[in-house]
């Protein structure tokens, strides 16, 4: 395969997918660029992007990251037009350059090319898509059961031999296998190959385009693949709006449980403010005003769960029960009291009772004169009656003190709280009488306490006061209906949150960050859009130089997420014009234009171009020509083709480009393979040719032709040992790149010595080192205008030629 | 004053001129390897002729130079299929014709480098 330098004709645009490692750079830009309210959302992106990342099928064989493959071989068998290959394999210099595979219409040419596509593919999809059923080719060849491709492809010393097995019955099968510095193992082209490869746009097949474009929307279609951002964008926008839909579907679970729940409070709230029970009010439920709450604490906060202590009336059911207990008990105590201190006479007698006591217990006092007055009474016996009179009476006291206490604090435990519901009737001034007195003068017997606790149990125990109690136990019923009723309605939307709330709390930032991408992809789509209008008009000024035909805008219709198409602005002479006024041959040259777009970046550093001037003139072929060559500087480019023209101006860019002629007998369906001329033997083809017109000429003698003709000859030999390198790295698994790169700039001599080398040492190339050796100091001197006049060129060419074949045809 | 002429008829001249600057490079490449002999400005070895563009250069010079004379034959070639109007050009486009006039004068470039040393000892004399 000839290589060509490269040159500045056209611009290469890069129109690959966008893949994680950039969406994740282009996110991070904008989490630097956040503030507050978006900076939660964009981290959210940016997490959700990491992870689908690092979830993203990897290139776990490493087939992809600092690959460059180029194709080294292709087998087939069974394939459409292609029944058995001849030779068995053809193979191909797997190093940037131009080759062009030639024959007419039916040769098998484009059997070899969807061969190809269909092996990098993994799967025979390519075979059926986008084809009409008129114009659908059959996939295996006429008769054969089964189709069989291999394709071996090389990058560095690693070689990837991928082979297909495809069958009407069996469907398809793919095996690949990598070979390398780890060794030989079976690898699987996964999706990430196959999204590689479908973005590579490696292949390109002017009668598919053309089966798939029918219409001037098929057309638009076609552009509008252009500005597609690729699989990866396409996943993360799928995968954001699912989460975001999930988020925003939670939300509205939540609202509904809310205001099915809010509304059912209301309507619960009617029913019991309208009970005749009259239950005291309870508030109203303060729903969540965000997602955001701690749901636990706002259910404590709204009285919501069981153990919450409403103030709500409890009337006991034992409560005049105990009313009537205590007033029994104080009022005993009372009597017992009354009739202590009867005995007594005087209460105030207490202390010197004391005395007394302790006069009598004195047996040094006598018993005839007593001792405080002096009379002679029995003081002894008299004294000890009063001790005990006030004995009686400080305990009937205490039972007193007691007694209200007890009912100080039932009022206060019991009754007081039930006056805080809205029932009137209840003995409320007692009560707070008797709390206020309690606490300015504690709970003695003849307090204004024990007044206010006899008055209070009084009360209770009279009539007055039992309607007013029966309401009250009626409104306590309600209330705690009301209250379960209450827990009741809230539990539904606490349910619905327990299962809602986490994904609707991440709606509002979801939402945000669904805008991220919305920003992110406006401006991707404007640099996408400015690229393939630019890139397409730089293209179809190139195909169609004099047509005069502009394209000055080519623009996404729709919003951001809409896919409706695509707007194509362009002109023909400067008039405002549409697609549908291009003739069919330059429409076909806008579907070459893409091709002149492609990028180097990614893993597959060649392009297989089937047919690519159909219905084009002579002078759109030279355009596709010039892109072509253009094209090979980079890449490793295969152009199969029926038209000479293509070949021929191939050449007049690239004169040593490299040509295979195919044919086939349709008797056998064996396609037969021919190098029709390697770059060597252009080489020579040339010097003949020089050598005969200068003879014809009559300027034979002049030094000059012996330079060219020595020149040609060692041009010759210097390919013939570089295709000899490659090849030998090919079959040895070498890189070829790095063999190349072993020639470096060395003269021919020790290039010959390299590749002697190689083949096993002195006596091998016997031709080879007879050049060296013979002609190659006169191939030096003729190539640098010092040649031997009257050197018979044909002998040197002859030498060449013999030289040239060895290293062609030597078991590399 | 006569008919201007057309911008057909201007490209068509302009190939015109271009054929013929390749037949006058190439017959100064044959003059000079030839050692100042006149030589005829014939058009059957245009081709070989310019290949002379090539002879004592080397290495990378010598491959761009032989490029550079075989896209200057092509496009002899080309502008012979179409003053003889053996190929359906009709309106040979504006783009070929400046194309080929740089092909021409990259060859030319080639061969004023390439005689100027000739022309300083006086071979044209």
């Amino acid at each position: 395969m000839a290589s060509v330098p490269p040159t500045a004709v056209g611009s290469t645009r890069v129109l690959s997918p966008v893949t994680y490692a950039e969406l994740i750079d282009l996110v991070q830009d904008q989490v630097g660029r956040s503030y507050a309210p978006t900076l939660d959302a964009r981290r959210r992106l940016l997490a959700l992007v990491q992870e689908m990342a690092s979830e993203h099928e990897p290139d776990t064989a490493g087939l992809l990251e600092g690959r460059t493959w180029r194709i080294a071989s292709v087998a087939i068998s069974g394939l459409g037009g292609v029944g058995t290959l001849l030779p068995g394999r053809l193979d191909l210099e797997p190093v940037a350059g131009l080759l062009v595979v030639r024959g007419p219409n039916g040769s098998g040419k484009t059997s070899i090319a969807k061969a190809l596509e269909v092996s990098l593919r993994g799967d025979q999809a390519v075979a059926d898509e986008a084809v009409g059923d008129l114009w659908a080719t059959a996939l295996l060849a006429e008769g054969a059961p089964s189709a069989e491709i291999e394709v071996v492809l090389a990058s560095g010393a690693a070689r990837l031999t991928i082979r297909s097995e495809l069958g009407d019955a069996t469907g398809s099968r793919c095996a690949a296998e990598i070979a390398d510095a780890d060794g030989v193992r079976q690898v699987e082209l996964g999706r990430a190959w196959k999204d590689a490869v479908q973005a590579s746009r490696s292949c390109y097949s002017y009668a598919r385009l053309q089966a798939r474009l029918q219409k001037p929307l098929d057309l638009q279609e076609f552009l509008l693949e252009l500005l597609v951002l690729g699989p990866v964008w396409q996943e993360v926008r799928d995968e954001l709006e699912r989460r975001s839909e999930r988020a925003a579907d939670a939300a509205r679970q939540l609202t509904k449980a809310k205001g099915q729940a809010s509304a059912a409070e209301r309507s619960m709230n009617e029913r019991f403010r309208a009970d005749p029970r009259r239950p005291r009010p309870l508030p109203d439920i303060e729903w969540p005003t965000s997602w955001d709450v701690d749901i636990d604490a706002w259910m404590d906060g709204n009285g919501l769960v069981d153990h919450a202590e409403i103030s709500s009336v409890a009337v006991a059911d034992d409560l005049e029960e105990r009313a009537e207990q205590l007033r029994a008990r104080l009022a005993q105590a009372e009597r017992e009291l009354s009739a202590a201190e009867t005995h007594l006479d005087s209460p105030h007698l207490a202390r010197t009772a004391h005395h007394l006591d302790a006069l009598a217990g004195d047996d040094a006092i006598p018993d005839g004169e007593c001792p405080l007055c002096g009379s002679h009474v029995d003081w002894r016996t008299h004294a000890r009656d009063v001790v005990r009179g006030v004995d009686a009476w400080r305990t009937n006291a205490r039972a007193v003190e007691e007694a209200v206490g007890a009912a100080d604090s039932w009022n206060d435990q019991v009754l007081r709280p039930l006056f805080g519901s809205d029932v009137p009737g209840g003995p409320e001034s007692a009560a707070r009488e008797l709390a206020a007195a309690v606490r300015a003068d504690g709970t003695r017997a003849h307090s204004r306490a024990h007044q206010a606790a006899r008055a209070l149990l009084a009360a209770m125990s009279g009539g007055a006061h039992r309607e007013w109690l029966a309401t009250l136990r009626a409104s306590s019923d309600a209330a705690a209906e009301w209250r379960r009723a209450r827990v009741e309605v809230a539990t539904a939307f606490v349910v619905s949150w327990r299962e809602h709330q986490k994904a609707a709390r991440d709606a509002d930032s979801w939402t945000k960050a669904s805008a991220t991408l919305d920003d992110i992809q406006v401006e991707l789509r404007q640099r996408r859009q400015d690229d393939v209008t630019s890139g397409m008009r730089t293209a179809v000024a190139a195909m169609l130089p004099e047509a005069q035909i502009e394209i000055t805008r080519i623009k996404h219709e729709g919003k951001v997420k809409q896919r409706r198409g695509v707007q194509v602005a362009m002109t023909i002479g400067g008039v405002p014009a549409t697609l549908g006024m291009l003739s069919s041959g330059q429409r076909n040259a806008l579907l070459l234009a893409p091709l002149t777009m492609l990028g180097t970046t990614n893993a597959f550093g060649f392009l297989v171009v089937d047919d690519p001037i159909h219905a084009l003139d002579t002078t759109r072929v030279d355009r596709v020509a010039a892109e072509l060559a253009r094209l090979a500087s980079t890449q490793q480019v295969l152009v199969f083709t029926h038209d000479p023209r293509l070949e021929e101006h191939l050449r007049a860019r690239i004169p040593d480009v490299g040509v295979i002629a195919v044919e086939r007998d349709p008797a056998t369906q064996e396609v037969t393979w021919v190098r029709h001329r390697t770059p060597w033997e252009a080489l020579l083809a040339e010097a003949e040719t020089f050598k005969s017109d200068s003879m014809a000429d009559k300027w034979r003698a002049t030094a000059s032709v012996e330079s060219i003709v020595t020149g040609l000859c060692r041009n010759a030999l210097d390919g013939a040992i570089r295709h000899a390198l490659i090849t030998h790295a090919v079959r040895r698994g070498k890189d070829v790149a790095d063999a190349l790169d072993e020639l470096g700039d060395q003269p021919t001599r020790k290039r010959i010595k390299h590749v002697v080398t190689l083949a096993g040492g002195p006596g091998v190339l016997r031709r080879t080192e007879a050049c060296r050796d013979s002609h190659l100091d006169r191939w030096n001197s003729g190539t640098h205008g010092d040649g031997t006049a009257g050197l018979d060129l044909q002998t040197e060419i002859r030498a060449a030629r013999r030289a040239c074949t060895e290293l062609t045809n030597f078991s590399w | 004053m006569g008919t201007p002429l057309s911008a057909t008829s201007q490209r068509r001249i302009r190939v015109l001129l271009v054929r013929q600057d390749l037949e006058l490079l190439a017959a100064d490449l044959l003059r000079a390897a030839e050692g100042g002999v006149a030589a005829d400005r014939t058009h059957a070895y245009i081709r070989s002729r310019l290949l002379l563009v090539a002879a004592g250069a080397s290495g990378e010079e010598w491959l761009q130079l032989r490029n550079v004379a075989r896209r200057a034959g092509t496009v002899y070639r080309e502008t012979s299929d179409v003053l003889h109007s053996n190929r359906a050009f009709g309106d040979v486009p504006e783009v070929l014709v400046t194309e080929w006039e740089e092909v021409v004068a990259t060859l030319r470039a080639a061969v004023a480098e390439k005689l100027q040393p000739m022309s300083a000892e006086g071979i044209e004399q």
